[in-house]
């Protein structure tokens, strides 16, 4: 207490420095995450408005709101949005940048500039997105594939370029984060007294590093068969479309882990925090990250069961398949486990862990289902599909990040939400989620192939529930929206740790200063020790543990 | 909810027997899991609800050897029954009969085409083919006998498609200069969905037909009767002769030329130049007309001219067909 009463006047990070320039170009690492917080936000809502529009024109089997060649565009756009501007960049360059470095005790990320760079190459890469979408779209999907991305017309080598650089900013923020987790961890900070969320956003920062590359080179060598006509991928050229669909998994299965990883490491901090619990399996938890980052970068070929690839190589993606299952599972029971006799609080964090437990074990399971050759076969690109993604991609690393903005929300902005408010949007949240994809699950399952904008009479029905569904989960995100700017801007001021948790973020004011600590903070057990004792407590604001 | 016809349409097909119940016992470990974990879960958040007292029951357990030895293991048992399952009906659906009937299927923006090499039969499924065989009396898309073994035999003009037909269970992508497989027998006669699984623009949606599983009789019926003809081995022959093939390749069972013979080729297996062994099958001919550097049989030199652009794919297709036949006892025919 003497510590914080001899900085009375210490502006925030927030306050420190004044004008759009002292955003823009800024090097805290702070701010960097409130800028792709604002960014991906207005992406997430970019991309969820044309879910919308998709949903309704699937509210009835003719194609009647907008045209054939709209729609596809619109759900290629949807698609590429959502993975590139908001899934694979959300939670570890929102939550990991400003998070990442206060958990550490650390003053800044490793390479200060070079984080700045990444956002400012993520904002070029959205912008030839967003380029490609003025200059009349494009309608290839999401996965680019071949030889159709080549021989289609519209702005196709335009939003290629703005995943090649998007690429870049992710391989950059993942570089950076190693390097931060190596070198710049606080005194006493051994490897296993890292919060899980560090070990999460470790195996996530290698998969970017590894596999992006691939996504690099893939991208590029399109671009030279589209603009020049060089056969890479091509059959007709003497190229091979089946090498292009390897190339874009070999990226791209492993960049569903850049999603859901940090989601696991998010859910681990609030699932022991908000139930004053040390966390069940803290090393099971952290290896499992590790192993599913290895295994998971050896199941590509399971998004190819029918694509004419041999029927040897699919036996073995499938059983790799299977392999990565377990630690996953592993995770799921620890996470119960650790609300064993633990004082929980139904907080909104909670909440979302509850929501995101529900949702992302029905996507893992499904997960199962399609891991299985025989059933592959036959629901591979249907709506079963789309449903199991939905899942794994909205039900878990997206709800896990909007649980983790819920936890940290007090911490970025010094101000709370109201959280009766929050708990019960949650749970509309949860009940809008099902009612939109689990109709997919039966739609999928009875035929209805994916990307049709017109479909046979009999799916009719269950679309409609889905799109009832998307309506209500909209609203429903929208008053989430609502009520977290609401709460950043006129909100009851937050204390500096209102959760009472114990890693290093929550021993620094909230909104946290410039720099951090004032001091360097040590840190002289693990991350979950609960039950939490007062001098855990005595210690808020100075950046000074006890 | 419990029963494979909730989620799936009834399966026609004798070679996919086995999904549905995988389906079905998954559900159930998807069901049990969720009672198991939720209900934890649940009980948990209820019974350890903040303010309830503090028991003291000795220190929180943080980890659990057995326990968390046990949570690893019994998924891995399941997910192994599952692989195994899974693999095991893949296998069976995959690998067509040898005495199946051959079914060509050419997908192309946005319609299929069926050709039915032994009886010189093509069908166009375009939606105003399918209207006029509908008003005809006709059978309607795919006309296949029911109990019988049928291989498809796949390949795309354009871009990638997929022949997806629910009722089966079948769904195998169609590319562009290359052949796939696929096999199903119908047990049931009717009409089913036949849809294309891959995306491939405008009219992706509308690239639906059906499939009429027919008696036997029906199906030798409508065949007799079907006028527009296929392309068969007696028009890769004239192929053939008008590439100027033969300037090359012997059909006979000749010294070697300048080429290697094409006489007992199909099914072989040749080796090539760079010491391994190739299986000489539909997809190796065509790959050696289109790209004939790729693979280069043993003793030759690379010198053959690409046919990429020269041939379309109907003259492709019964090229391949023709080669085929090639010092077979039947002469050439399938």
């Amino acid at each position: 207490m003497i510590e914080n009463n001899s900085h009375p006047a210490e502006p925030s990070y927030l306050t420190a420095s004044r004008g759009i320039r002292s955003w823009l170009f800024t090097v805290d690492h702070k701010r960097i995450g409130v800028m792709y917080l604002v960014a991906t936000t207005l992406f997430m809502m970019t991309g969820g408005i044309l879910a919308g529009v998709l949903r309704m024109e699937l509210f009835t089997a003719a194609g009647d709101l907008v045209d054939a060649d709209t729609y596809n565009r619109l759900f290629t756009l949807h698609g590429a949005i959502m993975v590139f501007l908001v899934i694979i960049p959300a939670a570890p360059a929102v939550i990991g940048n400003f998070v990442l470095p206060l958990m550490l005790g650390a003053k800044d990320v490793a390479f200060p500039r070079l984080n700045l760079a990444s956002f400012h190459i993520y904002m070029l890469g959205a912008a030839l997105l967003l380029v490609s979408m003025i200059m009349g779209s494009f309608d290839t999907g999401w996965t680019f594939y071949t030889p159709y991305s080549t021989s289609t017309s519209g702005p196709v080598a335009w939003a290629l370029g703005g995943v090649f650089v998007l690429g870049f900013s992710s391989i950059l923020t993942g570089l950076n984060f190693i390097v931060t987790i190596h070198k710049m961890r606080a005194p006493g900070m051994s490897w296993f007294r890292m919060p899980l969320l560090l070990w999460a956003l470790y195996a996530t920062s290698a998969v970017q590093l590894l596999a992006t590359p691939v996504l690099a080179i893939t991208v590029f060598l399109l671009v030279l068969e589209r603009t020049i006509g060089i056969g890479i991928f091509d059959p007709n050229l003497g190229g091979d479309p089946i090498l292009f669909q390897h190339f874009f998994w070999f990226y791209s299965h492993p960049a569903v882990y850049i999603m859901i990883l940090p989601a696991f490491g998010i859910i681990s901090e609030m699932v022991s925090v908000h139930a004053q619990r040390p966390i069940f399996g803290y090393k099971g938890i952290a290896l499992s990250s590790l192993s599913i980052a290895i295994v998971g970068s050896l199941v590509w070929g399971h998004h190819m069961f029918t694509s004419g690839q041999s029927i040897y190589a699919s036996v073995v993606f499938s059983f790799l398949t299977f392999f990565v299952a377990v630690p996953t599972a592993i995770k799921v029971f620890s996470w119960v486990a650790t609300l064993y006799r633990g004082q929980i609080q139904l907080s909104p964090p909670m909440m979302y862990v509850f929501t995101f437990l529900a949702l992302f074990m029905i996507g893992g399971l499904t997960g199962v289902v399609l891991g299985a050759l025989s059933l592959d076969v036959h629901l591979h690109d249907t709506y079963f599909v789309v449903a199991h993604f939905h899942y794994v991609m909205m039900g878990g690393a997206i709800i896990a990040y909007i649980g983790g903005l819920h936890h940290w929300w007090p911490k970025i902005f010094g101000r709370m939400y109201p959280k009766k408010l929050a708990s019960f949007t949650s749970i509309l949240v949860f009940l809008s989620f099902n009612m939109t994809f689990f109709p997919m699950f039966l739609v999928g399952s009875r035929g209805m192939p994916r990307r049709y904008y017109e479909y046979i009479v009999s799916f009719q029905s269950l679309n409609q529930i889905a799109t009832v569904g998307a309506v209500l989960l909209g609203l429903s995100l929208f008053v989430t929206l609502g009520y977290l700017v609401w709460g950043a801007i006129w909100g009851p001021v937050a204390s500096a740790n209102p959760w009472n948790g114990l890693s290093l973020e929550w021993r620094t004011a909230s909104p946290p200063i410039e720099h951090n600590f004032h001091g360097q903070p040590t840190v002289q057990g693990g991350p979950y020790d609960y039950p939490i004792r007062p001098t855990d407590l005595d210690t808020v604001g100075t950046g000074v543990p006890a | 909810m419990f029963k494979a016809d909730f989620w799936f349409p009834t399966s026609v097909n004798a070679l996919a027997d086995g999904t549905d119940d995988l389906f079905i016992f998954i559900l159930w470990v998807t069901l049990i899991s969720m009672v198991i974990v939720m209900g934890a879960m649940i009980w948990f958040a209820y019974r350890y609800r903040a303010g309830q007292p503090i028991n003291n029951d000795g220190p929180l357990p943080t980890h659990h050897l057995g326990l968390e030895v046990a949570w690893t293991l019994v998924p891995t048992a399941i997910l192994g029954v599952i692989f195994v399952w899974g693999t095991r009906d893949y296998t069976k659906m995959s690998i067509p009969a040898p005495d199946a009937m051959e079914i060509r299927v050419t997908g192309q923006k946005w319609f299929w085409t069926f050709d039915y090499p032994e009886h010189n039969v093509r069908i166009q499924a375009t939606p105003e083919a399918s209207e006029q065989a509908r008003i005809d009396g006709n059978p309607v898309g795919l006309v296949v006998p029911v109990n019988t073994p049928v291989k498809l035999v796949g390949s795309s003009v354009d871009v990638i498609h997929s022949i997806f037909i629910p009722a089966f269970r079948v769904k195998k992508d169609v590319l562009p200069q290359r052949y796939t497989v696929s096999t199903f027998e119908a047990t049931e006669e009717g009409e089913y969905d036949l849809f294309c699984a891959e995306y491939c623009g405008t009219k992706h949606s509308g690239m639906i037909t059906k499939v009429s599983v027919v008696s036997e009789t029906v199906f030798a019926e409508f065949m007799a009767k079907e006028q527009t003809k296929s392309v068969g081995p007696a028009d890769g022959a004239l192929v053939f002769a008008s590439s100027g093939c033969a300037g090359c390749h012997a059909i006979t069972p000749a010294t070697a030329g300048v080429g290697p013979s094409l006489h007992g080729l199909y099914g072989r297996s040749e080796p090539l130049t760079d010491g391994t062994t190739v299986l000489a099958d539909e997809n190796y001919l065509r790959e050696s007309i289109m790209k004939p550097m790729a693979q280069i049989v043993e003793g030759y030199g690379p010198i053959m001219p690409s046919y990429s652009g020269r041939l379309n794919e109907d003259e492709l297709n019964a090229l391949v067909l023709y080669i085929r036949g090639l010092g077979r006892d039947d002469g050439g025919a399938l």
